[in-house]
């Protein structure tokens, strides 16, 4: 289909440590199986409120956020142009947005790092 | 590294309980508390007397409660996300085998005493609040967390990073985060965010030179120096002496830390820079504490202590805002010359 992902990339940001990591997969190097699995992953954390953490998405203004919690964004490349969606912060100790770390475990395990430019 | 406190107090009774008595005591107890001050204290005293900034203590507590001990329990979460975990060791308990737990143990003990003995602050609220932490946290986490209730840390990505626990100046700043919170409670977002950041960065070297026995010119003024591995491309995860030179790493880029206003970074990422832009401060602190000279809490942590509790320090205050709250500071505890010297500080930075 021609809104099939081409490639799915999460930057996350924060952290104590505060620096940039990036990671991204590539649906043409997936099998039939992994990349039906990444549509269904992108679909969940495309959902609106996944995605904003429960907030509504791309509000003008963003709240504030939580000390040294990481903040993730997604980025979804498809064949009918870019599309981009930004997460809200991700509180890994506290309310994890599921479907966004389902989608980071499953680019972890199928995807690459890449440098942080 | 094994950190041990050092001894600071000269004089068994502490120094905040000595500023008590003058407050609070008879006239007898006060003419020999201030008697027993040095001078250094001495003028901090007329701070005390003069300024409402520390809320009185009650007499009867003077007298009946010891000094504050803190009251640690480390838990396990044996790599899970479920917290607290498992409760590992409790206050006064024996060593574990484990290295993070006794890391978490000594570090969550170096960050009290710091605090009690150099600001006489009694734990996170000032209020003897019990302090917990979970090691071992997720897989691979390389992070460390206080989520306004306890302390979390990771193991690290076992490449880039280590253990969380490793760098006391790491403990110390996520547990300034809690003391924060309970101050000025600057909200997490762009300026007053990386002025969060900062007073925690700069309270956690503050808590490793204490424990240290460090002088300004002794300390490295780094961030995580010790949580990084061999992988890591650089010394530590921030500078606070020369920010945007702690790496340059293959995998992380350059570190992007600016060191004056005049580089500034606008971001949407990362709740507007705040681990960014928090180098800006932070040279200014590190800047003041050298030029201060001697022991970086006492002087100059002296003064971002009181500016952080400045009752015109909020939410929103920005990096101006601060820097005229250490001006008041600064001035009020220890005269002009160390109110010059601030504000030079914050002028080589480019706030002022
Ligand atoms: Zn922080």
């Amino acid at each position: 289909m021609s809104s099939d992902p081409l490639r799915v990339t999460i930057t996350r940001s924060g952290g104590v440590a505060g620096v940039r990591r990036v990671w991204s997969v590539e649906v043409r190097s997936l099998s039939a199986e992994q990349s039906a699995e990444l549509r269904r992953l992108v679909a969940a954390a495309e959902e609106p409120r996944a995605a904003a953490g429960g907030a509504p998405p791309n509000s003008s203004r963003p709240s504030p956020g939580v000390p040294d919690a990481f903040s993730y964004t997604m980025e979804v490349e498809r064949r009918t142009g870019h599309r981009r969606t930004v997460t809200g912060p991700v509180t890994d100790t506290a309310a994890p947005i599921e479907a966004v770390r389902r989608l980071l475990d499953f680019l972890r395990t199928y995807g690459t790092p890449k440098a942080v430019g | 590294m094994s950190y041990r406190p050092a001894q600071p107090a000269q004089c068994i009774i502490p120094p905040y309980l000595l500023e008590a008595l003058v407050r609070n005591g008879t006239a007898e107890q006060r003419d020999w508390a201030l008697r027993t001050l040095s001078l250094d204290a001495s003028l901090r005293m007329a701070r005390v007397l003069s300024g409402p900034a520390r809320p009185p203590v009650a007499p009867g507590r003077l007298t009946a409660q010891p000094r504050p001990q803190p009251q640690r329990t480390i838990f396990d979460a044996q790599g899970n996300e479920t917290l607290p975990g498992r409760e590992v060791r409790a206050e006064g308990g024996s060593p574990s085998a484990d290295v993070a737990v006794n890391e978490a143990y000594d570090g969550l003990g170096d960050t009290f005493g710091c605090y009690r003995d150099a600001f006489g602050r009694d734990s996170i609220d000032d209020a003897g609040m019990p302090l917990r932490a979970t090691v071992h946290f997720g897989q691979a986490w390389d992070n460390a967390q206080w989520n306004g209730e306890a302390m979390v840390f990771g193991d690290g990505d076992g490449t880039l990073f280590g253990s969380f626990t490793a760098s006391i100046d790491v403990i110390g700043h996520e547990l300034t985060h809690g003391v924060t919170q309970y101050e000025a409670g600057l909200a997490y977002l762009d300026q007053s965010g990386a002025l969060n950041e900062s007073i925690s960065d700069c309270f956690g070297s503050l808590v490793k030179q204490f424990a240290l026995g460090q002088t300004a010119a002794q300390a490295d003024w780094l961030i995580g120096a010790d949580l990084v591995l061999p992988g890591f491309h650089g010394s530590a995860l921030r500078s606070m002496s020369a920010p945007g030179t702690a790496y340059d790493d293959p995998v992380l880029g350059k570190d992007p830390q600016p060191a004056t206003m005049r580089d500034y970074v606008s971001t949407a990422q990362d709740n507007g820079g705040v681990h960014i832009n928090s180098g800006i401060p932070n040279r200014a602190f590190c800047l003041v504490a050298t030029a201060l000279g001697g022991h970086s809490w006492e002087q100059a942590g002296t003064i971002w202590y009181d500016a952080l509790r400045d009752a015109r320090v909020g939410p929103n205050t920005r990096f101006a805002g601060f820097a005229q709250a250490t001006l008041r500071a600064a001035q009020h505890a220890y005269g002009d010359a160390a109110s010059a010297t601030v504000r030079s500080a914050w002028t080589d930075v480019g706030v002022l």
